[in-house]
């Protein structure tokens, strides 16, 4: 079969999201001479993403659904201002079948996958269901949505506790419960589908056997519509909490050539099933016996993808942006060539001393590190973490010939960085580096659990201890001195600049 | 004029007399140290020759109360320092040994957020353990459950609220 691809030149482009990744697809815009145009809430007018693109609009609202979520107020705004294509980035809407049928009806090029690979490969459910018709190994569960809890209930007697709930729709660990008895299963399927349908729109939660301590592995993939679909190699994603990954890698130290290409070959046969064309992931499980399974696939850009970008020197958003004009793939599978070992930390605002709670404030201070080091940086000095939107603020990406080279760059890069005003994980990074299991690479998903200690993350030397005292008291002394305040301390220069905050 | 100041990090005191230029007595020993302000609210302080760098902030999300709390984050480590003079710092730690247990217990929003749902009534006998609400932040639900046995007397907040940090939710009474 000869398919005639029609190429159609993208000149200016909408990013649905917010964030670093709306700032890394504006880059990729920047590179390619795209006009970037942005959106935004309410509460985002003074963002990053806001000030760095060449357009932007307002969608109105804090809320996701009231803003990032809202399909149809972006797609009017996306016709009104002229745009020939919409990138979803990740989360929000980017696996939303119905949002890139909304996007190709209104004429413009969604760049992503089409509707129906989405409809096949990013639900859960449907997924599961054409691994399972290839013969690609899948976790044992449900292949479609559970009606109820009674239902579900049901279901659990064939795998026995413990057992996973999931968001058909999900990903990035949202709508995800663990369940470990019967009595916690109702609470826990409300939970998943509540918040299935707060991050999602849909709240269609499926189950499945939960695996202890598997190690997290994927492998990126990019098709163009002509049919051609390569892999790019696995990441390592198993130091993870709340099944959210924070640590990635590329490559594994689990998955040898003869893995990497059965990995490969079955993300690949998975993809040409559904007709995929654009940069997509297929997650599995890798037991401890080397058996792998189909976990799920996001039909999408992943957080993770620069350690993919690193190790194999492709930038995956320009891929997806030429695929999504029609190009088709400027290499094949034998002219890719892996690099060195690539880490990436997230940097979340989260409490890892409290059970990585979110942590929410104003950034009152916010240096991310220099030298030989990627930042993928959403946030500056100034900007209010909400309640609202995801907590990731940075990614932070090591390169080195070497994994422990690559481990001592981040481990560098983690110390320069200087933020405060919201608890963030890079202690937690710091910890996981340093750890002798991580070192040796005999880790899994339960590293977490089995390993983490968050109390050794307060320790600090006396010495250092009492150059923060002494710090303190010169601080105040200074400040309470050069104002002519009776009262000494907080300075009276910090309430004010904190009421500016206040107002912004 | 007596200048000595008593930080307290945690459960660690520190005794310090800054007064003297570049000099300071800490815990009864002289330090001599160099802090200079480097740009708002950076510094670089060396002390024993070691270098510091030293970032200043007040507590977030609370106004200001003026009870002498400062974050410091030295070289990326952050904490709250609680600064008093000698005198405060004598009296409060008096005070704290005569304080009674209070029978009745607040429970506070652990973090900002969103009530997403409410699971408990006014006159609801609650056991540790039990859910009270559901507080959504960051598109993640967590379920804030109570520490203590007792019957819910009192409810903050609807379902919906937008609530800080530190805000009551529920109290909780015990007999």
């Amino acid at each position: 079969m000869i398919m005639v691809a029609r190429t159609r030149k993208i000149r200016k482009l909408l990013i649905a999201n917010r964030g670093e990744i709306a700032m890394r697809v504006i880059r990729a815009c920047r590179e390619m001479s795209i006009k970037s145009v942005a959106v935004f809430s309410d509460i985002d007018r003074n963002a990053l993403h806001v000030l760095c693109a060449d357009e932007a609009y307002p969608l109105g609202g804090a809320l996701p659904r009231e803003s990032y979520l809202n399909q149809q107020k972006i797609v009017e705004l996306a016709r009104a201002a002229s745009i020939d294509a919409i990138h979803p980035g990740y989360g929000f809407l980017a696996e939303n079948p119905d949002f890139a049928e909304l996007v190709q009806e209104a004429g413009m090029i969604f760049v992503g996958p089409d509707p129906t690979a989405i409809r096949m490969l990013g639900d859960k459910t449907q997924a599961r269901k054409v691994a399972r018709r290839l013969g690609v190994p899948t976790v044992s569960g449900t292949v479609e949505p559970l009606q109820d809890a009674v239902q579900g209930l049901r279901e659990v007697e064939q795998l026995s506790f413990p057992v996973l709930l999931k968001a058909a729709a999900g990903g990035g660990g949202k709508g995800m419960r663990v369940v470990r008895s019967a009595g916690e299963f109702d609470s826990a399927f409300r939970t998943a589908q509540s918040e299935a349908r707060s991050a999602f729109g849909d709240d269609r939660v499926y189950v499945e056997k939960y695996l202890d301590g598997p190690r997290h592995i994927e492998m990126q993939i990019l098709g163009d519509s002509s049919g051609h679909v390569i892999y790019l190699g696995e990441r390592e994603c198993s130091i993870q909490r709340r099944h959210q990954k924070v640590i990635e890698e590329s490559p594994s130290v689990a998955v040898d050539a003869q893995m990497r290409q059965k990995l490969g070959d079955a993300a690949v046969r998975l993809a040409k099933e559904a007709g995929y064309a654009n940069a997509g992931t297929m997650e599995f499980l890798l037991d401890a016996e080397g058996q792998f399974y189909f976990l799920e696939m996001n039909t999408r850009l992943q957080v993770e993808h620069p350690v993919t970008e690193e190790t194999t020197g492709i930038d995956l958003v320009r891929q997806q942006i030429l695929v999504a004009e029609g190009e088709n793939l400027p290499f094949r599978q034998d002219d890719i060539e892996h690099r060195g070992h690539a880490i990436e930390c997230r940097v979340c605002a989260e409490d890892p001393e409290n059970g990585f709670m979110p942590s929410t404030g104003v950034l009152t201070h916010y240096e991310v590190p220099q030298g030989k080091i990627r930042v993928e940086n959403g946030f500056r000095a100034g900007d209010e973490i909400s309640v609202y939107y995801d907590s990731l603020l940075a990614k932070v990406v090591a390169w080195g010939r070497s994994r422990p080279e690559a481990i001592s760059a981040m481990e560098r890069s983690l110390r320069e960085f200087r933020i405060e005003g919201v608890k963030t994980t890079i202690p937690f990074c710091e910890y996981v580096l340093g750890h002798k299991q991580f070192v040796e690479g005999t880790f899994n998903t339960s590293f977490v659990d089995k390993y983490f200690d968050p109390t050794i993350l307060s320790q600090i030397s006396s010495d250092e201890m009492m150059a923060m005292a002494l710090s303190a008291t010169l601080v105040s002394r200074n400040s309470s001195s050069s104002n002519h305040r009776q009262n000494d301390s907080p300075p009276s220069k910090w309430r004010e600049g904190r009421l500016e905050n206040y107002r912004a | 004029m007596n200048n000595e100041v008593v930080a307290t990090i945690g459960q660690k005191t520190f005794s310090i007399n800054a007064s003297g230029d570049n000099r300071a007595v800490i815990d009864g020993s002289s330090y001599s140290y160099s802090f200079v302000l480097i740009k708002d609210d950076k510094y670089s302080l060396i002390l024993n020759g070691r270098c510091y760098e030293v970032i200043a902030s007040l507590p977030n999300n609370e106004p200001p109360t003026g009870k002498g709390e400062i974050v410091i984050s030295l070289n990326g480590k952050i904490r709250t320092v609680q600064l008093d003079d000698a005198r405060t710092y004598r009296l409060k730690s008096l005070f704290a040994r005569s304080t009674a247990k209070s029978h009745h217990q607040t429970v506070r929003a652990p973090m900002p957020g969103i009530i997403a749902r409410l699971e408990v009534s006014v006159g609801d006998e609650v056991v540790p353990g039990r859910g009270l609400l559901v507080l959504e932040a960051m598109k993640m639900e967590n379920e804030i459950r109570s520490t203590t046995r007792g019957k819910v007397t009192r409810i903050f907040v609807d379902k919906g609220k937008i609530v800080e940090k530190g805000e009551s939710l529920v109290i909780i009474s015990s007999e």
